[in-house]
């Protein structure tokens, strides 16, 4: 499972930088939510202590991976298509082995769409096109009522939400929080 | 009190409960219109 995880990272992703990061943002609001909740300061000094822990090692954690996730794409290189889902390994070695990422030598100049529909199901319409755009006058559709969600949702978390007395919305909240 | 309408939560305003009300009738409409939507077109 472990492996699985770690060849499943984007190759891009080198260091772990998303993963660093996600952490770090969220490790962060954790703290805060500490300082402002907590009354007792000998428990938000033992909570804050041991998530600023986490925050410093956690990334070292993450840069140390990247060596592991090489040596395994390298082992699994070796293997053939045929062989890798017949051993069930088919999962790990999908992304760099067959995946039309070439890191070695050229770029690919055209991009081949039947091994990509080998891989993935067709990207389906989307609700402009079938709705709007490429409509079939003999099945009936609604696009009013998905124009309605969209107003309602944008209404509801745009507007209601963040609402303040003359309206200054997020920066009021913010600032009072950090007060 | 709820965590909607921030801003007026913030200041206390009095206004802050029918904000709320309005932000939770906005989502129940908003989700209605969406599941109808999905509901009546075919092949969803």
């Amino acid at each position: 499972m472990s492996e699985l995880l770690l060849t499943k990272r984007p190759s891009g992703d080198i260091g772990g930088k998303n993963h660093k990061y996600n952490t770090t943002s969220y490790l962060t609001l954790l703290l805060m939510l500490c300082d402002s909740g907590m009354r007792k300061h000998w428990l938000s000094l033992v909570v804050n202590a041991s998530v600023l822990l986490i925050v410093l090692i956690g990334p070292l954690l993450v840069v140390a991976v990247p060596a592991v996730d090489l040596t395994l794409a390298e082992a699994y290189t070796e293997h053939s298509r045929d062989q890798s889902i017949s051993s069930g390994e088919f999962f790990v070695l999908r992304r760099d082995d067959d995946h039309m990422h070439m890191h070695h030598g050229a770029p690919l100049t055209e991009l081949n769409e039947t091994a990509i529909l080998q891989w993935h199901d067709p990207t389906p319409p989307s609700y402009w096109s079938i709705d709007v755009e490429d409509r079939d006058p003999s099945v009936p559709r609604y696009p009013e009522l998905m124009a309605l969600h969209v107003v309602f949702m944008t209404l509801a978390f745009f507007f209601a939400l963040p609402t303040g007395k003359k309206f200054i919305g997020y920066v009021v909240c913010l600032q009072v929080n950090f007060e | 009190m709820s965590h909607t309408g921030i801003a007026m939560r913030a200041v206390n305003h009095s206004w802050h409960g029918l904000v709320v009300v309005a932000f939770y009738s906005l989502c129940v409409l908003g989700y209605a219109s969406g599941a109808l939507y999905t509901k009546l077109t075919p092949d969803m």
